[in-house]
């Protein structure tokens, strides 16, 4: 009988014992609960503060940042001609020069050694503000891949800074104690819509026939990998969604582009049913001079160069977009402010550079 | 992918814990080897095969030893094999290249046909830290202090667990096996002390490292256009980034293992308070230091090499001559061990060197030390010895950063060159480093709250065990506090560079 009693009581024990330990577990699970949403409260709190709406002065973002502060403080629904990609889009193409010959309101959304990840995430933003009729895609970011796992850590990264702008703005508060000199510099490429206008002259002095099938050693990835792919049919689908004409196209760059490039290009645009022009196969219609034209040996287009690729689009490509004209009109008088001062930097570079453009 | 990717720490790591929480007991540790392999592939890809023929090959190693052992055999043959097994692989892929250069250099003096160059080899990652762990499995299984584990794969995550795959630390097979076959679950309690620890790694690595790490590269990048108080300057920099940046990724490490309730060895404490350099190694890379005071330096004071010149000498030269000279005995391979281990360079073998010679020199001064210990105030006396300790450490990590020894020495000679207090201010002005005030502040505040941290440690004051005294909401603000520091003064995006793990490397 004492046994009896004896189990009886150690079993009430252990029963004690369990419920207590499944109280304190459930305890701890609605602590951490608690704490996990309250972080999350706190970062979606703390990126409205560092979102580029807010009144920062737009000097204190870095020249990464200032494309998404660029797009998101334009007028809305303005842009009519997106330019997107790395720094070959913004070295090849001057929309104040478009807005000036053609009237077409442009925007160059591009940053150094953007990725495809990274041109969702501009193009997102663009999108949230703006509905262009056209987006030109400068296609040297599609060949842009560091292999799966890192760029899957970056994509993943992305949709951070998407959710949480915090992520991508939190330098804002740097600029707190900075030169007040350079605050009050504005962020001269946004005041150009996105172009640079860049002084100078390396020259490329390799093969002119840089896109021959006679070409060799080349060393640089020629595959679209099935992940950018992926990344560029979401984009795909985005500008139906909102019906944009997506445009690719390739700027002249000896040292990124080559016959291979060409040909996986033309692979995938066809497969996708994408209009693509490959300016590397128009460098004597644009008038390129490679001596002349090259910031970097071939990598970039200086001023000159980038003047004579926006002259030919504006002959060649443009017209296919039936893209209206916005010159007289008031809502765009904004379009038609910085070009004085456009035109005065360019004189200056071209100065600088030591020859008179054409 | 590395510990830093957010990738690693949003992803990996819970979903690791879902599985590894999910998974029966008696094959959590299973678990443990998937995520190590799949971890381990994205970072080495196809070369996860020599890690695996590794580990196999350890495996067996230990198995023939053991039965060997049980059977009253030698096996000292199978232990030789084993280490020279573990050590070729280990040349093959890190010395090769190196070894090549310098031979190349003496045919070329002898007027030889050169060898072909053997291009870019590729290291599978941690293969520096995993062949120590394998060498010292097998002797412990020599030493019978260990039982060889029957089963291969076991031997495998001893080897290649996650957390410590890429810069150890290195561990003993005694001091990690059992956790990490025991499959405990998951706690409350571990993932608390897990966060915290990865959060301070986090802390020390992207708030103040990867921001020193941007004017290191450029105060390195020509460093002999710099004179005097600069080159003092680009020496203690760098070694407090070395230290922010190491351990920071340990407590990442550390962190990540404690999440599975896995305590790792420390690889860090507090190396700044060491009074000597002797000090400074069994408070710096502890688990290097420990493994060549187990493998080489012990093996080698009873040698019978030592035994013989302890025996002779005594009579001949007196004690302290006899001490000095089984010193430098013992010293030597450990040296030039730990500086061949650190890299294919001549300056991590001179940085071997260095620190031989030091130590040889502190041993040799130990009597006039303990002769001024008695003479001079205690407290005046050990900040003394504190302080030339920094000055050995600054001048030591100076040569581990520098491009080459010659580089090193001219660097040396500069530093007494036009030495002026006032040149430190050249600091914040560094050509090519884009910071502004805010950075520099974000780095001296975080010098500081981190050396408040270290000196609490050094007294025993564990800074958020403490905190478990505290209500939630009072943890939550600490907490909160880490965190939004880490996001928000995180060196990292736009106007930043990506930094490597410094230790990855070895």
């Amino acid at each position: 009988m004492q046994d009896f009693k004896k189990n009886n009581n150690s079993e009430l024990e252990i029963e004690k014992n369990t419920e207590k330990s499944e109280k304190k577990s459930r305890k701890k699970a609605v602590q951490v609960t608690a704490f996990i949403l309250g972080l999350v409260l706190i970062l979606i709190t703390l990126s409205g503060s560092f979102n580029p709406m807010n009144w920062y002065h737009i000097g204190r973002f870095d020249d990464r940042n200032s494309v998404y502060t660029g797009l998101v403080r334009s007028k809305k629904n303005t842009i009519d001609l997106l330019i997107i990609g790395d720094s070959l889009c913004y070295s090849s193409i001057s929309p104040c020069q478009i807005y000036d010959k053609t009237g077409i309101s442009a925007f160059v959304a591009g940053q150094p050694g953007q990725k495809i990840e990274e041109t969702y995430s501009v193009l997102k933003t663009a999108l949230r503000t703006q509905k262009p009729k056209v987006i030109l895609l400068e296609t040297h970011n599609l060949f842009l891949y560091d292999g799966y796992f890192v760029e899957l850590g970056m994509s993943f990264q992305e949709k951070i800074n998407r959710m949480f702008p915090l992520f991508r703005f939190h330098n804002v508060w740097k600029k707190d104690f900075y030169d007040n000199k350079y605050l009050s510099t504005v962020n001269r490429r946004l005041e150009y819509n996105g172009f640079k206008i860049r002084d100078k002259i390396d020259s490329y002095t390799k093969e002119s026939d840089y896109m021959s099938e006679n070409r060799k050693n080349i060393k640089i990835s020629t595959e679209i990998t099935p992940f950018v792919e992926d990344y560029f049919k979401n984009i795909i689908d985005m500008c139906k969604e909102q019906g944009i004409k997506l445009v690719l196209y390739s700027a002249p760059s000896p040292k990124c582009y080559n016959y291979k490039r060409h040909n996986e290009l033309i692979k995938f645009t066809d497969k996708y049913n994408i209009e693509y022009y490959d300016l590397n196969h128009k460098i004597n219609e644009i008038g390129i001079d490679w001596k002349l034209d090259s910031l970097d040996q071939g990598d970039h287009l200086n001023i000159s160069g980038a003047e004579k690729v926006t002259d030919y689009l504006i002959k060649d490509v443009l017209p296919e977009f039936n893209l209206t004209d916005h010159r007289g009109d008031a809502q765009y008088s904004g379009w038609s402010k910085p070009l004085k001062k456009y035109y005065a930097d360019v004189d200056s570079a071209y100065e600088k550079m030591g020859f008179v453009r054409n | 992918m590395n510990y830093f990717d957010t990738i690693y720490l949003f992803i990996f790591l819970p979903v690791a814990m879902l599985i590894y929480q999910l998974t029966k007991r008696k094959f959590r540790w299973i678990t443990l080897l998937v995520l190590s392999c799949f971890v381990y592939y994205t970072m080495s890809e196809k070369l996860i095969i020599v890690f695996a023929a590794t580990s196999f090959f350890t495996y067996l190693i230990a198995r023939i030893i053991q039965n060997r052992n049980d059977n009253g055999k030698k096996s000292k043959g199978f232990l030789i094999l084993g280490i020279v097994g573990l050590f070729l692989t280990l040349i093959i892929f890190k010395y090769t290249g190196f070894l090549e250069q310098n031979l190349n250099v003496i045919l070329a003096k002898l007027k030889v046909k050169q060898l072909p160059d053997v291009g870019n080899i590729i290291m599978p990652m941690g293969i520096s830290f995993y062949t120590l762990e394998a060498v010292g499995y097998i002797t412990d299984v020599y030493w019978k202090k260990i039982k060889a584990e029957k089963n291969p794969l076991k031997v495998m995550l001893f080897l290649g667990f996650f957390p410590q795959i890429m810069e150890g630390p290195i561990a003993l097979y005694s001091q990690t096996s059992s956790k990490l076959f025991e499959g405990n679950p998951i706690t409350a309690d571990n993932i608390s002390q897990g966060g915290i620890r990865i959060f301070i790694g986090l802390f020390k690595k992207i708030v103040i490292a990867d921001r020193l790490s941007m004017m290191v590269s450029r105060l390195y990048k020509n460093p002999l256009q710099y004179h005097g108080a600069m080159i003092a300057g680009a020496a203690i920099v760098y070694t407090i980034q070395l230290y922010l940046e190491f351990s920071g990724t340990m407590d990442v490490v550390n962190g990540s293992a404690k999440l599975f309730g896995i305590s790792l060895p420390e690889n860090f404490k507090q190396p700044f308070f060491s009074k000597d350099a002797s000090e400074f190694w069994r408070r710096w890379h502890i688990s290097l230091g420990v493994w060549f005071r187990t493998y080489i330096f012990y093996p080698v004071s009873v040698s019978k090499m030592v035994r013989k010149w302890n025996k002779k000498a005594k009579k001949k030269y007196g004690k302290y001559v006899t001490k000095l000279g089984t010193t430098a005995m013992c010293l030597l391979p450990v040296w030039i061990g730990n500086g061949i281990w650190h890299g294919a360079q001549w300056n991590y073998i001179f940085y071997g060197v260095y620190y031989f010679i030091i130590l040889f020199v502190e041993s040799a001064l130990e009597p006039v030390r303990k002769k001024a210990e008695k003479k001079i105030n205690t407290g005046v006396f050990n900040v003394a010895r504190t302080l030339k300790t920094w000055c050995i450490i600054f001048i030591g990590e100076m040569l581990f950063r520098s491009d080459g020894v010659i580089i090193w020495f001219k660097m040396l000679g500069r530093m007494f060159y036009k030495f002026r207090i006032s040149d430190f201010a050249g600091l914040i002005h560094i050509k090519g480093v884009n910071f502004i005030l805010g950075d520099y502040l974000v780095i001296f505040v975080g010098i500081i709250l981190i050396a408040i941290y270290d000196i609490l440690k050094e007294k025993n004051i564990s800074l958020f065990s403490n905190l478990g005294r505290f209500e939630m909401p009072v943890r939550c603000v600490v907490y909160y506090a880490l965190i939004l520091s880490i996001v928000i003064f995180g060196a990292y995006g736009t106007g930043y560079e990506k930094v490597d793990m410094i230790y990855a490397g070895f």
